[in-house]
Order: structure tokens, then C-alpha cells, then sequence
């Protein structure tokens, strides 16, 4: 076979391979790939949207579980606004997320979230994104491909896992942002009943979760938005409670819509009284059962 | 019997206390109410109206800096303007010197200033993190300033957009920043894209189709009209900020088509903003101005999408049988693509 041939049977053997084009990169940015068993590192996740505008990211990132432990998933600085799915381990080595970005974003490092993790055993192992879909800020949400960068891990038993401290202490003292609840309702959802919602941004640790409490003498129940109010008729104050990773709180009010009524308060109180006058006629009767 | 009969006295009492002391507490609010004043129209007698600032800032006021806001009587409200410069500038200036030299020992605020164009007296609204966090109106020549505070260290996205004085809305702008406590960030030399619409939704072929918006007074418009070819049609804008451009469509094939528009002026220019279709065809379509578009995304009908639309819809999220009103996109399941779109049309 001459030379000719064999070049034209290459070419068109690489004309076949279909040749992906990416609009965006996923990539794993760490200090380094070889770690000490008991180290704790941090890898970050970044999007590099190629030049193109994305509005909505989604994917699982995947760890070999028998070298690493996922100890936080922090997403304070996040590019992604709203969470579908918060980064979290849906899992055993899995982290899934699911977001959007109103206005949509573009450039080459933007920060979707961190995860720190401990190496626990020794061996090689490859830290990668399954799944990762990501849409374009178009008005249709077409799907571009994303380009799944891998980072290999290697973890050397030179370290102990042994009287381990963390290495990673995030110094936040800064509360979350200052945010506004909505009572709303939707014949959508809920079967029409009032509900709230709320969103706010914690740029230190992250959110961690919500908490919502109705009425003065209630008690804070962890919550996420949209949130199926229990006093539907909006009679009282409403505190919605956001605590970020380090436990920081910022407690937000909402002022009843429908101010109780002087009925309303004389029923409850005749509920109370004829509460405690059943229990003293019980006491009642019981002393005069035991003489 | 006596017990029974002492509780219900004590609970009575504490009762009738408890409702003497609420009408006690009771405060009556006085509100006062200037004829025309909260119509954000800037009347005589007044100030300011509403968002409707008349292109005033703290600035302008003799403030250093900060956010001037209107107040129920419609005067200006400085209670939030900065006599100093909270400003530690690392760069630029130079030399300046003078001023105050009295500048307070406390942590100066952490501040973003965002100055640029829009249109003549649009109302130009501010969002942080998909979030409305402040609304201007822009002077006659399209020029607007917004001030937020208060903000923590750390990374942000920041979205403007306008509406014209059609009530169209413009595209967003967008921008990443990441902001240092204690420093004011300028993000000068925004210049929101013109808003564009058309006349007809359908023209006949060989028929004049009117492409209309507005933009910065004396700019100099670019229209792309999408063809085999690209077309490519200049008009500057008159005094108001509008332009008209009469388009020939014999130079268009049949079928669907799509223009846009950018400005240009003293050698800033916009993006490319919204796109607006059209088709040509046999018969001429007269397209109604109701250009407030009721987007799809807004799951509630209340002209916003927001965080109460965003969360309607996440709570459908995978879920099967959701409702049409929450399947944006009308393929029988809530999924990202739904949540694309309505990002896309985010109001805030």
C-alpha cells in the first residue's frame, strides 16, 4: 500500500470520528493530586462557558469512596442563584446539583461549589462528572454539550488516620443577607392554600438550611421553599430563619396579614379555661376516689 | 370549688389586661397625602415621585455619596446619603487631595455604584443575585445612577434592565462581580441595548415593515435583519431616544425572520438586545402593541417573574402530572429546560 493510499485512509478515518464541540468546560481545580492518607483537601468546581451565555446547570460529580470521605459541600460564592437541587451527597461518592442563573453568566472561572474531602484510603482513583447538562440563556433552553474534565487522585499511605484534626476551619462570622418572605398562593400547588417563599445568599459558608416558625409562642421547623403555611388564615406573625454553614442566623418577620380578631381570642381563651377547669374536675374526683 | 372559681378570676383579669394594654399600644398613623404625589410622575410642588427621582442622586445633592430615595410627601429623603466619601480608592484619581480631611474613623460602607444609559426617563431596575434590589429612573438623556450598600465581600451577579417608554422591556445586562468590604465599586459605561419591536407579525412581501424602539438620544442604531444574507439597516435616534426604520421586505425571502438592535454613542456601544420575529408571507398581520409580554414563565400572571414563579415551579420539579401552568415549555414534565426559560425571562 503506498503512501498516498495509506494517508487517505487515515484522513477519512478521522473525518468519521465525530468531533465534539463544547460549550462549556467543567474543571476540578485543587491544590495538587497526591495526597497524604487523614489529609483533608478542597476541590473546587469551576465553569468556563466558552464564550457563551448558560442560564442552568445540572450534573453529579463522582468520588471513589474507598480512597476519599466527603466532609462539605460549601456553594457561599456560587454562580448559580437558585438551587433545583442543592450540591449535596445524593449518594454513597456522589454529589448531584441542579441550578439556574437568572440573566444567565459567561467567562472562563466561575465558582459553582466546593467540596472538602479527606483521603481514608490508599490507592489511585479518579474524581469525575456524570451527567452534566448545561443550557443556554437563549429563551429555548437548548442543551450544550459540556466538556467533563477528570482530576486522578493519588493517596499515599505516608499520612495516619489517626488523631486527625481538620485542616479547613472557614472563618465566618457574617450572618446571610437580608431577604424578604412572600406569603403567596397558586392554584398550582398546595390546593390554592397560602404558603411562603424565601431565598437568600450566605457569600462566606452558604446557606445551610431554613427554618420557619408561625405565631409568637410557635416553635422554628426546618423548611424549604415553597413552604405550606399552617395558620392559613395569616393571623399571625410568621420568622423565617436562615442559617449558614458556620451557624450564623439571620431570623426575618413577617407581621400577621389578617390581625386575630377579639372573638378569635376570646374563643381561645374559653378553649383554655375549659381546659384547665376539666383538669381540676378530674383532680377532683380523683381525690375523692383514692380517700 | 373555691380554686376553680380563684383561676377563673386570675385568668380573667390577666385576660382583660392583656386586651386594655393592646388598645393601649395602639398607634394611629397619620399619613399625609399631597394631591398627585405617588403617581412617580414629578408634579409642581414636588421633589420627587415615587422611584422618580427627576435624575437627582445623592451626588447631586451635595452628598459624597449613598442612595437618595423619595419620600410618602414626595421630597427627597438623604437619610441614607453619606456626607463622606466612604471610599477607600486604591487606584485612579491620584493626587485630588482636599475635601475632608475630618473623614470619620469608622469602617467605611461596602457600596457598588452602577452608572449608564437607558432611556429617556425609564425606569432602569437593579437586581443582585436575581433579586430586585433598587429601581432609578433615568434623566432625559438616558443617563442613570444606582447606589447599593450594606453588601458583604464576596462574589455577586448583578442584572440591569429598562423599560421604554412603550412599557418594552429591554434585554438584561449582566454582570459578575466580585466586591471587597469597606472599598465602592464603580461599574461605569453601562449601555442598555435599544428595545425593538415591529408593526406588523406577518407582512406581504414587497410591503414596508415599520421596526420601532428606543434607545439613547442622538445614538446611531444598527438593525440586524436575519436573511440568507444579513441585513444591516443604520438610524439615529431623535431626541426621545426613538427610531423608525421603514424596511423594505422585497429584499426578504418568504418565511420566518428575526431582527434586533444595537446603539452606538461618543464611542460606547450596546450589545445586540431582544429579538423580535416576524414572517414574510402573503398577507399583511397588524401586530397588537401589548408588548407587556406575558411571558410563560410567569406561572402567577402577575407580569413578574421571580422567586414566587421559581418556586411554584421547583415544587414540580421532577414531579409527575404537573400542571400546565408550571410545564413552561409544554412537554409534559417540569424539568432544567423549563427552569432556562423562565431564568431567561427573569424580571426579578
Amino acid at each position: 500500500m503506498n503512501i498516498f493510499l495509506k494517508t487517505l485512509i487515515l484522513s477519512v478515518i478521522l473525518l468519521c470520528i465525530p468531533v465534539a464541540s463544547y460549550a462549556s468546560e467543567i474543571s476540578f481545580d485543587s491544590k495538587g493530586n497526591q495526597f497524604t492518607l487523614g489529609e483533608e483537601f478542597i476541590i473546587s468546581m469551576q465553569v468556563d462557558t466558552q464564550g457563551q451565555s448558560i442560564n442552568a446547570i445540572e450534573g453529579s460529580i463522582n468520588f471513589p469512596i474507598d480512597l476519599v470521605d466527603i466532609k462539605e459541600v460549601r456553594d457561599g460564592n456560587s454562580v448559580v442563584n437558585f438551587w433545583l437541587e442543592k450540591p449535596d451527597i445524593s449518594k454513597p461518592g456522589v454529589i448531584r446539583f441542579a441550578g439556574i442563573t437568572p440573566g444567565g453568566f459567561s467567562g472562563a472561572r466561575n465558582a459553582l461549589f466546593s467540596i472538602v474531602l479527606r483521603a481514608t484510603g490508599e490507592g489511585n482513583g479518579i474524581i469525575y462528572g456524570t451527567d452534566l447538562q448545561s443550557l443556554l440563556s437563549d429563551g429555548m433552553g437548548t442543551s450544550t454539550p459540556i466538556k467533563n474534565e477528570s482530576l486522578p487522585i493519588v493517596v499515599s499511605s505516608k499520612g495516619t488516620l489517626d488523631g486527625f484534626k481538620p485542616k479547613f476551619i472557614f472563618p465566618d462570622t457574617e450572618m446571610p443577607e437580608d431577604f424578604t418572605p412572600i406569603i403567596t398562593s397558586d392554584p398550582g400547588i398546595f390546593n390554592g392554600k397560602y404558603f411562603l417563599v424565601f431565598s437568600t445568599q450566605d457569600k462566606s459558608s452558604g446557606v445551610n438550611y431554613y427554618k420557619v416558625r408561625e405565631g409568637r409562642f410557635g416553635f422554628f421547623v426546618e423548611a424549604k421553599s415553597p413552604y405550606l403555611l399552617r395558620n392559613q388564615s395569616l393571623s399571625q406573625k410568621i420568622y423565617v430563619k436562615a442559617v449558614d454553614k458556620n451557624g450564623n442566623e439571620k431570623v426575618e418577620t413577617l407581621e400577621p396579614q389578617n390581625k386575630q380578631t377579639l372573638y378569635q381570642n376570646y374563643v381561645i381563651f374559653a378553649i383554655i379555661l375549659t381546659v384547665i377547669i376539666f383538669i381540676l374536675f378530674i383532680k377532683k374526683i380523683w381525690l375523692k376516689y383514692i380517700k | 370549688m373555691r380554686s376553680i372559681i380563684l383561676i377563673i378570676i386570675i385568668a380573667f383579669s390577666v385576660f382583660f389586661l392583656k386586651e386594655i394594654t393592646k388598645v393601649s399600644a395602639l398607634t394611629i398613623t397619620v399619613t399625609a397625602n399631597v394631591p398627585g404625589c405617588g403617581n412617580n410622575v414629578i408634579d409642581a410642588g414636588e421633589q420627587c415621585d415615587g422611584i422618580n427621582l427627576g435624575g437627582s442622586s445623592c451626588l447631586s445633592r451635595g452628598f459624597a455619596s449613598g442612595s437618595l430615595s423619595c419620600t410618602s410627601i414626595c421630597t427627597f429623603n438623604t437619610s441614607i446619603c453619606n456626607i463622606f466619601p466612604p471610599v477607600i480608592n486604591n487606584g485612579g484619581g491620584g493626587g485630588g487631595g482636599g475635601g475632608n480631611n475630618n473623614a470619620p474613623s469608622s469602617i467605611p460602607n461596602t457600596n457598588v455604584v452602577f452608572t449608564g444609559r437607558a432611556y429617556p426617563k425609564s425606569t432602569v431596575t437593579l437586581l443582585k443575585d436575581a433579586q430586585v434590589v433598587a429601581m432609578t429612573v433615568a434623566d432625559t438623556d438616558a443617563n442613570f445612577q444606582v447606589t447599593i450598600s450594606g453588601l458583604s465581600s464576596g462574589s455577586y451577579i448583578f442584572s440591569v434592565y429598562s423599560e421604554d417608554s412603550k412599557g418594552i422591556r429591554s434585554s438584561f445586562l449582566t454582570f459578575p462581580l466580585s466586591v471587597t468590604e469597606g472599598v465602592t465599586t464603580k461599574v461605569g459605561g453601562i449601555f442598555i441595548a435599544p428595545t425593538i419591536t415591529t408593526d406588523k407579525s406577518e407582512v406581504k412581501q414587497g410591503d414596508n415593515l415599520a421596526i420601532f424602539g428606543q434607545s439613547t438620544p442622538s445614538s446611531e442604531v444598527t438593525v440586524s435583519i436575519n436573511s440568507e444574507n444579513e441585513l444591516f439597516v443604520k438610524k439615529t435616534t431623535d431626541a426621545n431616544g426613538t427610531y423608525l426604520i421603514n424596511f423594505d421586505t422585497s429584499q426578504l425571502e418568504m418565511g420566518q425572520h428575526s431582527a434586533k438592535s444595537k446603539a452606538a454613542l461618543g464611542g460606547d456601544i450596546s450589545s445586540f438586545g431582544k429579538v423580535v420575529g416576524f414572517t414574510v408571507g402573503a398577507k399583511n398581520v397588524i401586530k397588537e402593541l401589548t408588548e407587556k409580554v406575558v411571558s410563560k414563565a410567569d406561572i402567577n400572571n402577575d407580569n413578574k417573574v421571580n422567586l414566587v414563579d421559581f418556586s411554584i415551579t421547583a415544587y414540580w420539579y421532577k414531579r409527575p402530572n404537573p400542571p400546565k401552568s408550571a410545564d413552561i415549555n409544554g412537554d409534559g414534565k417540569v424539568d432544567l429546560v423549563d427552569f432556562s426559560i423562565m431564568a431567561f425571562n427573569w424580571t426579578g
